[in-house]
């Protein structure tokens, strides 16, 4: 069994692109910062527009309205809000997810590594790479709340978890909110990073006609197919039914982030399973 | 201790690559693995290796079933013609990995031999040239160890000088540490002297399988005057000939029998019975 070689390699291929992500994140980050800080200008909104519906009681239209004295509170508390970090890793692995897997599966079978074993190794490299990084941006989140705490409570930074779930995190003390994220970011990552390995996996066991055809299907069917149906025969319920299956599967609405830990959770093993059948018959193409 | 092909089968489409192919490699000999192109050498060793999936029949390593058998798998290695190591990878890297994946690579004569052959070891496996990619593989399939060793076209774009310090390296790797060598090539004539048994394949089916020796007595070479030649010949299996000026060779099949004086008798030349068996 070559379990720790092919777990080794595949996390040493991630080295390289993983240091040079977090070197840009902590050259990116310092400057946003410092070029909010100096850039504000002071000037608060008075109106905002707002979605009501029209005279008719079906359609939706924009009024203005000036803000809430609460609203207002809530604004000027805010200069300057950085979040995000945790999707950019997000993007980062899922591309990576994309990128790793013709040049791994050759390396490897090249050195006698079978595919039970490859598969094996991703699964670990994943599982790794992915707490790894949820500590690192753990780290850097708390790091950059504190540098902002230094600048004035203008300054704010949040989590993607804290953005998703705001009222949660209202709810619950700061180290469980820390708790929550860190689980959260863990099994998103570990989500994004199997969906690109499966997609990249997909086009490498496809043909040529294959691959065209999803690589024009999927989006037709999506941004063409769909909308027109959903409109035309299916009177919008369609969106409506997804919008609520998606709300209810990441808990949304009712703040409930356990939900999105199952949902993810199911899809990094949906999509490891995925990745597994369509690895176990691949060929070492040339 | 040797590997086994029972009843392989390997089709491309409508193409058949491999018809219930069923052989063995047995141990510890350089085996030449002969056929015309597209015959489906490369196609074999691929399915020993575990690149390829068989449609039907099994090999086996040592009596297990390779297939999906890492530890099957870590007893044979290819020098596959295509590169399948990272384009971006350095190769003092891929010698360091190597050692990861097979422990009986030997890195100091790796080393060793990148000096010899003039191979940067600074360099990245994309930027070699053809000659130095061949290279390149080749030094990490000398280097590591297994019993079992395939080298497809080894010596793809190699110059003479190359070649023959190639030869020269693998016969003192053999005589060091004798292991099951199998040379797939269309430079007969040049590892002829080198293999002890020979396997033909035409069609994707075994045509020969027998040591160098037994195969080669099948027949014999007759060389001198034109004149005398051709009255020799005439009436024998004709394989091919040679003519230079007044002087004629021709390759005949059967024993040698009441040659006359003035002929110089000797073997068979390798590539010429290949040519004659595998021509369509």
């Amino acid at each position: 069994m070559k379990l720790k070689q092919s777990y080794l390699y595949q996390l040493r291929e991630h080295q390289k692109p993983i240091i040079i992500f977090y070197i840009v994140v902590m050259i990116v980050l310092p400057l946003l910062l410092v070029t909010s800080v100096t850039s504000y200008d002071g000037v608060v909104p008075m109106i905002i527009a707002e979605e009501v519906q029209g005279e008719d009681g079906a359609t939706i239209v924009y009024e203005s309205r000036e803000l809430t004295p609460e609203e207002l509170e809530e604004w000027q508390s805010v200069q300057s809000q950085f979040s995000g970090m945790d999707a950019a890793t997000v993007i980062f692995l899922f591309v990576c997810g994309l990128a790793v897997f013709r040049e791994q599966f050759g390396m490897l079978s090249q050195n006698g590594v079978s595919r039970k074993t490859v598969f094996r190794g991703r699964i670990a490299a994943v599982l790794t790479i992915a707490f790894g990084m949820a500590v690192i941006d753990k780290i850097n989140l708390i790091a950059f709340k504190w540098a902002c705490s230094l600048i004035g409570e203008d300054v704010i930074c949040t989590s993607l978890f804290e953005q998703l779930y705001n009222s949660e995190t209202k709810v619950r003390g700061t180290l469980t909110t820390h708790v929550y994220s860190f689980i959260f970011c863990l099994v998103s990552y570990l989500a994004a990073a199997m969906f690109g390995y499966l997609i990249s996996l997909t086009f490498y066991r496809l043909g040529k006609a294959g691959k065209i055809s999803v690589a024009a299907g999927v989006p037709a069917l999506l941004f063409i197919a769909l909308p027109i149906v959903n409109f035309y025969v299916a009177d919008g319920k369609i969106t409506k039914w997804a919008e609520r299956a998606f709300d209810y599967m990441f808990g949304f609405t009712q703040s409930l982030p356990f939900h999105a830990f199952v949902t993810l959770a199911a899809m990094f093993a949906v999509f490891s399973g995925l990745c597994w059948l369509l690895m176990r018959r691949a060929v070492v193409k040339d | 201790m040797s590997i086994e092909l029972k009843g392989v089968n390997k089709s491309y489409g409508e193409t058949r690559a491999l018809r219930d192919v069923t052989l063995t490699f047995g141990d510890n000999k350089i085996i030449g693995l002969l056929g015309r192109n597209g015959a489906g050498k490369t196609t074999m060793l691929k399915v020993i290796s575990g690149l390829i999936f068989t449609d039907g029949g099994e090999v086996t390593v040592d009596g297990e079933r390779a297939v999906e058998n890492d530890k099957a798998l870590g007893k044979m290695y290819l020098m596959s013609e295509e590169t399948y190591y990272p384009g971006g990878m350095k190769i003092r890297d891929v010698f360091k990995w190597s050692k990861r994946f097979y422990p009986d690579f030997d890195e100091g004569y790796a080393a060793r031999l990148a000096a010899e052959f003039g191979l940067n070891q600074k360099k990245n496996v994309r930027s070699l040239s053809t000659g130095y990619l061949s290279i390149f593989k080749l030094i990490v399939a000398l280097s590591v160890n297994t019993p079992y060793l395939f080298l497809d076209e080894p010596v793809l774009g190699l110059d003479a000088n190359h070649r023959e310090l190639f030869y020269r390296l693998l016969l003192e790797k053999y005589a060091e540490k004798p292991s099951t060598i199998v040379i797939s090539t269309h430079l007969i004539e040049e590892i002829a002297a080198l293999i002890e048994h020979v396997v033909i394949i035409k069609n994707g089916e075994i045509l020969r399988d027998e040591p160098r020796e037994d195969l080669l007595r099948e027949g014999y070479t007759v060389a001198g005057a034109a004149a005398l030649v051709d009255a020799y010949s005439e009436n024998r299996r004709k394989i091919g000939e040679d003519s230079l000026g007044g002087l004629k060779t021709v390759y005949l099949l059967g024993p040698p029998d009441d040659v006359p004086a003035g002929l110089e008798v000797s073997g068979l030349d390798l590539q010429k019975l290949f040519i004659r068996l595998t021509n369509s």
